[in-house]
């Protein structure tokens, strides 16, 4: 079992859109999109640390984020400069933090009343919640970063059917991190607030790191 | 849920204990006597090494009594009264020789190094109640505990209809009529002898079974407590900060003594002015203290001030407020860490914090601010106003969506424009202002006040939602830094830094253009706030302080100096401008506001043009006007009420001296037949002396708006 931390994210490329015709025009765009509501999934043209995360808010909302090292959303950036009807940009300029290792899930029930413990991540759940008060974007992960498989998706091509890409991301809970975005305004209270908590419970807390 | 529709319902609610009013009655090891017995014979938790009982009535030396059979110490017990009643429990304290000492109140708990209570300062008590300080002495403990007296929780009662009457004998409310089929009993009828209690209910029992058709009602009669479960005045104002009544909303002494003074001095005016009693736990523990606070300061009755009835559901006070942590959210702006390095006083606003001002070694708070007001007035300034709400439209209806939530006309606004927005509720009460821009046909982007962001959105999804409008909105408040600039240099400077063309041909007024600004794709709105020319300047948050700085770089050299919220009050009040919530309350419309021209009544609908037809026809209650003192000093503060006659007939909003017009200025709310431009008025300040004033057009500065419209085109 790794050692608790909780680190502010390295600077990444991020996109957000929505609007009736957002999700039609990224599968436009080669982007594989989850299908449910409320569920994430990675792109199938990048792999690893570098995978593109696609998340769907809602029904007709859409966060993206690239890997460290990922190149996908510079691509996307500019022919979203003059979107079309039914496509409207988000700007996000989120704060974003990992938390993970032994411990972690008393940490976030001291924080965060959803018991993130007893979630399955067979589906790729996206939770939606407040954290101390911060409404906040909350993907869950085995610890390895859960880079694999994943829930019904539409296929990179537009109109494509629906598919399985790969098994689904395994693991209990004690295996699990998190990544967690908030809105920027609130990104050093809230991570000076958990992070009290993560050396509280023997962890650690890196700040801004990039 | 389960509705249930009795017959007949007993309230046998009981009564909540109410805590003594000293300072820093909120540190942890401060408690109830109750909660203190209750830990200990539930739990088996002490509450302490060694406690101070601070006592008010009986029940404190019965608690005392149950501590020592658990072993807990006792350093004293502190005796508000002359002397305590005779009773059993009463000499068991004195026979296990705990030290009491009558006539004596707290006056301060001390805070130890870890911020829980390290012991009291107590102070005797002379005849007319009032502590003797210069007589105060230190007991070191680790606890205090509270037993003083208690409040009927006749809540449920008045909401079914009930009424009570307050007891001078029992210092608490008592049942006075009970609609039928209600009935009362135990403590909260004011019986609080065990044996009496139980009489009590079997007789409401008895009664409330008969009314249902149930046997035949009792005829017995149960006497009230002779003996006063309840001190008539456990308050000791230490007159310095922390003595809290209201632990939900913070509130002191000092700040309910402010709100009568303020001539909200009824006990209905004084909660919503104060809002004690409107936290989580409704006013339980505060309630009847806040009362006591006001009786005596109005020199009336508990009984003549009258008790409010809490507001459905009541309920417990949830526990999570009692125990865990304790998480104040604070919001940021991208722009923090330069402020910090700008040596700013920080002032909190909303769950924002900001800059007051930045303070300048040698100069005084007052000096600083006024050489930022002046910095506006003649060079440049820049402050940051990424706290704004920050709403993008987009889609077909925007226009429509905005014509519908706005006082104003919006769908008729040409690309490339801004416009004055009030927001209004359904009664027609101004609930927010902002400025709209259109960026294209089909998308609008809005500013909304600082602490109306997250309401304003949740509200416009909420009508978008019920309305089935073609549009979506985002909120980016958080996600986009928004700096004013704004001066008589501001044009010159900015001109460097951007490739968007200011001169007024291509950048009118009230325009609005997309471009770069050092570097970054920005938006800027040419607003007139503070009333000179100026750009307000819209960029993503990542690229804030880069920007700002850059802005700082290029307009020091000409005299830029940043300025925090405290000039720009000075600037806007200069200007005449209103602030909603500060100049405006919970019953303003734009009649009153003079903020007609705001309106487009002649739009098919928007939220509270219904209301403000049927206002139009009763006519205004109040009007919001300028002032103008007659001296400069002493200054009035915000508060203050306007004196016509005797008899209150105003208030003022929003109070300053301006260095530029070398005098005193202001707004106020008065009575119509006071606002008219050159009345005389007189204000009653703290100390109860009256300062004339005199009704003033606004606005104060460049009454014709000419800085801000028409400053040339140097760039």
């Amino acid at each position: 079992m790794s050692a608790l931390t909780l680190t502010v994210h390295e600077s990444r490329d991020r996109l957000g859109l929505k609007g009736p015709r957002a999700a039609e025009w990224l599968v436009a765009q080669r982007i594989v999109l989850p299908m449910a509501p409320n569920t994430w999934t990675h792109s199938v043209e990048t792999e690893g640390a570098d995978a593109l995360l696609v998340a769907r808010l809602g029904t007709a909302e859409f966060f993206l984020e690239d890997g460290a090292a990922g190149t996908s959303l510079k691509r996307l950036a500019p022919a979203l400069q003059e979107p079309p009807p039914g496509v409207y940009p988000v700007l996000r300029e989120d704060f974003a933090f990992h938390l993970g290792g032994e411990r972690v899930h008393e940490v976030l029930a001291q924080v965060c009343n959803v018991n993130f413990a007893a979630l399955s991540l067979d589906s790729r759940p996206l939770i939606m919640t407040l954290m101390i008060g911060v409404a906040v974007l909350v993907v869950p992960q085995s610890a390895a970063g859960g880079e694999r498989g994943g829930s019904a998706e539409r296929g990179a091509e537009p109109g494509a059917s629906v598919g399985r890409a790969g098994p689904a991301v395994l693991g209990g809970p004690a295996e699990r991190s998190y990544r967690i975005w908030c809105d920027p305004s609130f990104g050093p209270y809230l991570g000076e607030s958990v992070g009290k908590v993560v050396i509280e419970c023997g962890g650690s807390y890196t700040g801004v790191s990039g | 849920m389960t509705k249930m529709r009795a017959k007949a319902v007993v309230f046998a609610t009981g009564a909540i204990e109410t805590p003594a009013v000293f300072r820093n009655n909120d540190l942890p090891g401060v408690m109830l006597a109750s909660g203190a017995a209750r830990l200990l014979a539930r739990h088996g938790v002490s509450p302490g090494r060694r406690v101070i009982m601070v006592a008010g009535n009986l029940d404190a030396y019965v608690t005392c009594l149950e501590l020592c059979s658990r072993g807990v110490p006792i350093a004293a017990i502190v005796e508000l009264r002359s002397a305590p009643e005779s009773d059993a429990a009463v000499s068991a304290c004195a026979a296990r020789g705990i030290p009491l000492l009558s006539a004596h109140a707290p006056y301060e708990a001390v805070r130890g190094p870890d911020g829980t209570v390290a012991g009291l300062t107590i102070a005797p008590l002379n005849a007319a109640g009032r502590l003797d300080a210069n007589s105060s002495r230190r007991i070191d403990c680790d606890a205090i505990l509270m037993s003083v007296g208690w409040a009927a929780a006749t809540q449920l009662f008045l909401q079914a209809g009930g009424s009570t009457r307050f007891s001078e004998e029992l210092q608490q409310f008592v049942p006075k009529d009970l609609p039928p089929g209600i009935f009362a009993a135990g403590r909260m009828n004011g019986v609080y002898d065990l044996d009496s209690r139980l009489a009590d209910g079997r007789r409401a029992g008895s009664q409330a079974a008969a009314h249902a058709g149930f046997g035949v009602p009792s005829t017995a009669v149960v006497a009230r407590s002779t003996r006063c479960p309840s001190h008539r005045f456990p308050i000791f104002d230490h007159g310095d900060a922390k003595n809290f009544v209201d632990f939900d909303e913070d509130l002191t002494v000092k700040d309910l003594e402010n709100a009568a003074q303020q001539g909200f001095d009824s006990s209905e005016l004084l909660k919503r002015y104060s809002t004690v009693g409107m936290g989580p736990s409704q006013g339980k523990h505060s309630n009847m203290n806040a009362l006591r606070i006001l009786a005596r300061l109005r020199g009336a009755s508990v009984e003549q001030l009258g008790l409010t009835t809490a507001r459905p559901m009541y309920h417990p006070v949830p526990m999570k407020l009692l125990a865990g942590r304790s998480f104040y959210p604070e919001r940021r702006t991208p722009i923090d860490a330069q402020h910090g390095a700008l040596n700013a006083v920080w002032m909190p606003a909303g769950n924002w914090r900001r800059p007051e001002y930045y303070a300048v070694s040698g100069e005084s708070r007052a000096q600083s601010i006024d050489a930022e007001v002046h910095a506006v007035r003649h060079a440049v300034g820049l402050i940051d106003v990424g706290t704004l709400g920050k709403i993008e439209i987009h889609g077909p209806d925007s226009g429509e969506l905005l014509d519908r939530v706005y006082a104003g006309r919006f769908s008729d606004l040409k690309v490339g424009m801004t416009r004055y927005g009030l927001m209004l509720d359904e009664s027609g009460v101004i609930v927010d202002d902002g400025v709209i821009a259109r960026l294209d046909e089909e998308h609008f982007y809005f500013t909304t006040t600082t602490g109306g962001s997250a309401t304003v959105y949740r509200e416009l999804l909420r009508l978008n939602a019920l309305w089935g409008l073609d549009c979506a909105l985002v909120n980016v408040t958080g996600h986009r830094a928004a700096f004013n600039f704004a001066g008589p240099a501001s044009r010159e400077i900015l001109q460097k830094l951007t490739d968007i063309d200011l001169r007024d041909e291509a950048f009118p007024y009230l325009a609005v253009r997309m471009g770069q600004v050092a570097g970054a794709a920005a938006r800027l709105m040419r607003v007139g706030f503070v009333g000179e020319l100026g750009y307000e300047i819209h960029i993503a948050a990542g690229r804030g302080p880069g920007v700002w700085q850059a802005l700082i770089k290029a307009g020091v050299p000409l005299g830029l100096r940043p300025f925090g919220v405290e000039a720009q009050r000075v600037l806007r009040l200069e200007k005449g401008h209103f602030i909603v919530s500060q100049d405006t309350d919970g019953l303003t419309d734009p009649y009153e506001a003079n903020a007609m021209w705001a309106v487009a009544m002649k739009k098919p609908f928007f939220i509270g043009q219904r209301s403000l037809r049927i206002l139009q026809a009763r006519g205004p209650r109040q009007k919001l006007m300028g002032i103008e003192l007659a001296a400069v000093s002493p200054l009035p503060k915000e508060g203050h009420l306007v004196i016509e006659q005797g008899a209150i007939a105003g208030r003022v909003t929003s109070v300053t001296h301006s260095r530029a017009l070398d005098k005193s200025i202001g707004l106020a709310m008065l009575s119509p037949e006071l606002a008219q431009v050159g009345r005389d008025i007189h204000i009653r300040i703290d100390n109860g002396v009256l300062v004339a004033a005199r009704v003033a057009a606004a606005p104060f500065y460049d009454p014709k708006n000419l800085r801000q419209k028409t400053a040339g085109s140097s760039a």
